[in-house]
């Protein structure tokens, strides 16, 4: 009896803090892992690799640390993983694992206290900061949990943003932003301002400002964490998709397992140390 | 990023966020209002006050030689008043009234009532019987005060004499009680005066008298004709004493015209020296002051082979020039004491306009530097940003300086007015300004535009450059 409710206890206190009260993605979870499916599994990617990708995010050694009201917080402790080409990765892990951390470090938003990362052949550590704004424009695209768009611009200006810094000609501009808009289906929304859009639909827009540059890695911070269930599935399908027509390598930072099963592989943080490597 | 593109971002920013972008703006305007209203106001004053105290030639110079003529005893001129010093002529009526304490301001208008008795015993100015005296002067001394646009002072003519009326003379016309009226009265007497006798002609008639017991009068009508082309003010020479019957001819007529000419042997004439500045002409005055007499020059006249004897009387020059200039001086100072403490208030509201627009966007910031904003990037969007807003406030600053510059001009100027033209003397020549204090043209909203750009920039340097450092993983996570 106790054991029973041991795991009844267990299973509330997961369905709470990682489903967030989602019974059916918990459910979900249950089955795959009794079908041996566990999305937290490093030895079985989603889809079937050629063996020819190349990696093209190293962490080497990584670690990264904060000066806190005097006291040192590790937020990420000597990490190592590889990306190849083309994969969805999915950074999972508990709130205040490292995932963001991670994420940031990769983006070139932060530098590490340690070790080093090398993106699409670029020491990140070593560049200079004009570099590293090069670098996110041309290399990166960013996904946030709550989209970011400019209130004050349309959705179209919105999506030429980055091209402005990449100081991309104009007849280019409209036509990448055209791309970017038909690819995430809201063209007709070019002239719309982001609070005339769902949620679902804001983020696309982010997706499409995301993927304007054409950057060889996307990053996206919670991507659905703002999303009801409808449309956090539709924003997976559409990432999913992109990653499939162009080769895009995603890396997603999520704590919920819903999101991780459209990954290929997870790797998953706790206390900032990676527990799964390649 | 080019420039153009972050104008473009900049320029949406403001014209999308409107309540926000209202309040920025119109804060920012209020400081920049201030010093628009009082600059452009200063200046509308200004400009008014100085065509009614300086634009004259006369306040342009800052000495005046008289020249009196003494005649020999044997011939007595009918002259409505002697010649005599103004210190004599105070003491003489002190004694005559018995006053211990008059003040030469009394004196004075006592001596004005008087010459005003005698203007009003005059007919019409068509006619100048008793004319006191000619005073001559060359163009740069009275230009301002000539109204006739058509007339040439210095060019000799044969038949037509321009002559300027003092203003003293279109007084008399107003009857004895001048000093009651109000000075809007006064002026508007005046303009009405001017327009009456400005462009009539009048001939010259003079009386000859001798002062044995036989007297003989002889009228003598003169050929020249004598044409009104503008009016002295009140106070154009030192002395009141000759002004109301004086009529200022050009220096040529001195030589050219027999009559002007006679006239000159029979009373008062003046000539104007002018010196560059204050200090060459007190210095002159100073040497001279307390001599009734400095020099006596004797000439033979050709005609009758009288001996005639000049001597020259130097008086200081008028006080009014020199007071307005005191008071100008001084207000200069407390409006430049003024400005800069308006000024040190729009700073102030521009430091925490910009502050706030800064510290308002760190969320938007974090966003352009995570999708590839460089910290020069961040800087040139939000230099935009603060040039638009600067713009928008400086119009609406022009648009409410110069509406608050109609309002006093329309509430306040007419009074203002008068009292300045009451107190010039020249109320005879200068037009009333339709709106006083509108002094906001062209230079100054440029200027206004400059120091409001200049001191915005300067204002927002650091916010801006603090802004380009912001952190975007510090910035991302505000919400």
């Amino acid at each position: 009896m106790s054991m029973k409710k041991e795991l009844l206890t267990q299973l509330q206190t997961e369905l709470q803090t990682t489903y967030h009260g989602d019974l059916k993605a918990l459910l979900r979870h249950i089955e795959k892992t009794l079908e041996g499916k566990s999305s937290v599994d490093s030895s079985k990617p989603r889809r079937e690799r050629t063996g020819d990708e190349s990696v093209i995010v190293t962490v080497s050694d990584v670690s990264r640390e904060y000066l806190f009201n005097g006291n040192t917080v590790q937020a990420l402790k000597h990490a190592n993983a590889e990306i190849r080409s083309g994969e969805i990765v999915a950074l999972v892990g508990p709130s205040g694992s490292g995932k963001s951390t991670m994420l940031q470090l990769i983006g070139g938003l932060d530098t590490p206290s340690s070790g080093s990362i090398v993106v699409d052949g670029k020491e990140l550590s070593a560049m200079k900061e004009s570099a590293r704004s090069e670098y996110r424009n041309q290399t990166i695209g960013f996904i946030f949990q709550f989209f970011h768009l400019q209130p004050y611009l349309t959705v179209e200006q919105n999506v030429e943003i980055p091209l402005l810094f990449g100081d991309v000609n104009t007849v280019e501009r409209k036509k990448r932003v055209a791309e970017a808009l038909a690819s995430v289906g809201l063209s007709e929304y070019a002239k719309h301002r982001p609070s005339q859009l769902s949620g679902g639909q804001q983020q696309r827009v982010a997706i499409a400002r995301a993927l304007v540059n054409h950057p060889k890695v996307i990053l996206a911070d919670e991507p659905t964490g703002n999303l009801d269930r409808a449309n956090a599935t539709e924003v997976m399908k559409l990432l999913h998709t992109i990653n499939e027509e162009r080769g895009t390598t995603m890396v997603i930072v999520t704590h919920d397992h819903f999101v991780a099963d459209f990954a290929d592989r997870s790797i998953e943080l706790i206390d900032g140390t990676l527990n799964t490597h390649i | 990023m080019k420039h153009r593109d972050a104008l473009r971002i900049a320029s949406t920013k403001f014209r999308t966020r409107k309540i926000r972008t209202a309040f920025l703006v119109l804060s920012l305007a209020v400081g920049l209002t201030m010093i628009a209203a009082l600059a452009g106001g200063v200046a509308g004053v200004m400009k008014t006050a100085r065509a009614i105290f300086l634009d004259a030639g006369q306040g342009r110079y800052y000495a005046v030689e008289v020249t009196t003529l003494n005649r020999s005893e044997n011939t007595v001129v009918e002259a409505k008043k002697p010649s005599i010093d103004v210190g004599s002529y105070i003491q003489e009526r002190k004694e005559q009234y018995s006053q211990k304490d008059i003040s030469v301001q009394q004196v004075q208008m006592i001596m004005d009532n008087s010459l005003k008795q005698t203007l009003t015993e005059l007919p019409e100015l068509t006619t100048m019987s008793g004319l006191l005296s000619f005073q001559t002067s060359d163009a740069q001394f009275i230009q301002s005060y000539i109204i006739d646009p058509t007339i040439q002072w210095d060019t000799p003519q044969d038949s037509i004499v321009p002559v300027l009326v003092p203003t003293a003379a279109l007084i008399g016309d107003g009857g004895p009680d001048w000093y009651n009226k109000s000075a809007k009265e006064q002026y508007t007497f005046l303009q009405e005066q001017q327009k009456k006798y400005l462009g009539k002609i009048v001939q010259y008639h003079s009386i000859k008298a001798k002062s044995e017991s036989n007297t003989t009068t002889t009228e003598v009508t003169g050929k020249t004709q004598y044409k009104i082309v503008g009016f002295a003010p009140e106070d154009l020479y030192a002395s009141n004493l000759y002004q109301s019957g004086t009529f200022i001819v050009p220096n040529w007529a001195a030589k050219n015209i027999p009559e002007v000419q006679g006239l000159f042997e029979q009373g008062n004439y003046r000539t104007l020296i002018a010196f560059a500045n204050k200090k060459d002409r007190n210095d002159f005055i100073a040497a001279k002051q307390g001599q009734q007499v400095q020099e006596v020059e004797k000439r033979t006249d050709a005609a009758s082979g009288e001996t005639l004897e000049f001597s020259h009387y130097f008086m200081p020059a008028q006080g009014r020039f020199d007071a307005f200039s005191e008071i100008a001086s001084q207000f200069q100072k407390f409006f430049f004491g003024v400005a800069g403490f308006l000024l040190a208030i729009g700073e102030i509201m521009l430091l925490l306009t910009v502050g706030r627009v800064v510290a308002d966007s760190r969320k938007e910031i974090g966003v352009y530097r995570a999708i590839g904003a460089s910290r020069s990037d961040v800087r040139k969007i939000f230099f935009w940003y603060v040039c638009v807003l600067t713009a928008a406030a400086t119009f609406i600053a022009v648009v409410l300086a110069i509406t608050g510059q109609i309002i006093a001009s329309v509430k306040w100027g007419e009074q203002l007015f008068y009292g300045l033209v009451q107190f010039s003397g020249n109320a005879a020549v200068v037009a009333q300004p339709k709106y006083l204090f509108l002094g906001t043209n062209g230079l100054h909203i440029l200027a206004l535009f400059g120091f409001a750009f200049v001191s915005a920039l300067v204002a927002s340097a650091i916010p801006i450059f603090r802004a380009s450092r912001i952190d975007p993983i510090i910035a991302l996570k505000e919400e």
